[in-house]
């Protein structure tokens, strides 16, 4: 019936040291593994009180699926596993008041004890058998319909997916001589070099100048 | 002192304003992805901490099958999301947030 105390401070300082080091450490990469690290643990913080379907969805997909999309990512641009850039905003400052303020708000609502949020005891045979039975009788009986429309949504989001990443026949025909192709190179270099120029303007570090070998598609 | 349903809410509050400090300050837009992500986990980890410590017997789990939900659009969300920031990247040539500014008067 209880959850293990060690376990569970154990796990929740696992998880909120790799959320931390997901949002300030500088290498990007980095911080998709510390991701993948963070999801393990939220993972493993619901076997710990007993919710062990969603602990196995949420190591399938938070910690096996999504981290290797968002690493596809990251190696597919170039730019951002440099240094210059991964960098924070000039106002960081500000992002973590709103944020630690925003923190101290939510937990003193938390922490207020309401006995409405303890309305029954939580059965034992949960517990023994574990949830997969009962939560798979929720979604086929109660939220069958909400449970079609989700694959509606991922059938849409895939069919989008596609869509939006493919390049389409126009730009495709553009390129096809060698002229337009440097042409664009030429464009994309130069709207590069007037960037790096307004920053310098602005005050802030000069930008290293690519080289704009690199096509960018 | 056993671990209740205060203490799932504290780990949950934290990650999800972790995600908000991430998502205002990187410049990185894979990296605010990111963040959104960990949002995600904040809130879902509210939500089985509801399913488990204030169990209905009348609608038993009801917090876990959200949660449920709450994976399914993050993966449909993520899909959607790089393949806009590949789109983006194609353009532009770049990932940081504050240059995709052609909008801007």
């Amino acid at each position: 019936m209880t959850v293990n105390p060690v376990a569970f401070y154990v796990i929740s300082a696992a998880v909120v040291g790799a959320a931390i080091a997901v949002v300030t450490v500088p290498n990007i990469v980095h911080a998709a593994f510390a991701l993948i690290a963070c999801f393990f643990m939220v993972g493993a913080l619901y076997f710990a009180i007993g919710a062990d379907f969603l602990a196995a969805t949420q190591i399938l997909i938070y910690a096996g699926a999504i981290p290797v999309l968002i690493i596809f990512a990251i190696m597919l641009t170039r730019g951002s596993m440099s240094r210059e850039g991964n960098g924070f905003v000039a106002l960081w400052p500000v992002a973590a008041l709103i944020s630690m303020a925003l923190a101290a708000g939510i937990i003193t609502v938390f922490a207020a004890d309401r006995g409405a949020w303890r309305s029954a005891v939580y059965p034992q045979n949960l517990l023994d058998n574990g949830t997969t039975e009962t939560l798979g009788r929720v979604l086929l009986n109660t939220y069958a319909l909400p449970f079609e429309v989700a694959s509606v949504l991922l059938l849409v989001a895939l069919v989008g997916a596609v869509v939006l990443a493919r390049r389409d026949e126009r730009e495709v025909a553009m390129e096809r001589t060698e002229g337009e192709r440097r042409a664009r190179q030429e464009r994309v270099r130069r709207r590069r070099e007037a960037r790096a120029q307004a920053r310098a303007q602005r005050g802030g570090v000069m930008a290293a100048v690519d080289d704009g070998t690199g096509d960018a598609t | 002192m056993t671990i209740g349903i205060t203490h799932l809410l504290v780990v949950s509050a934290a990650l999800f304003t972790i995600g908000i400090f991430g998502l205002l300050s990187r410049r990185n837009s894979i990296a605010m992805l990111m963040s959104v992500e960990l949002m995600f986990n904040g809130v879902n980890i509210a939500l089985v901490a509801f399913a488990r410590f204030g169990y209905n017997a009348v609608h038993p789990l009801t917090g876990m099958a959200f949660a449920l939900f709450v994976i399914t659009v993050a993966a449909a969300e993520v899909a959607v999301a790089v393949a806009l920031l590949l789109l983006a990247y194609r353009r532009h040539d770049t990932v940081q947030a504050d240059e995709f500014n052609e909008l801007k008067g």
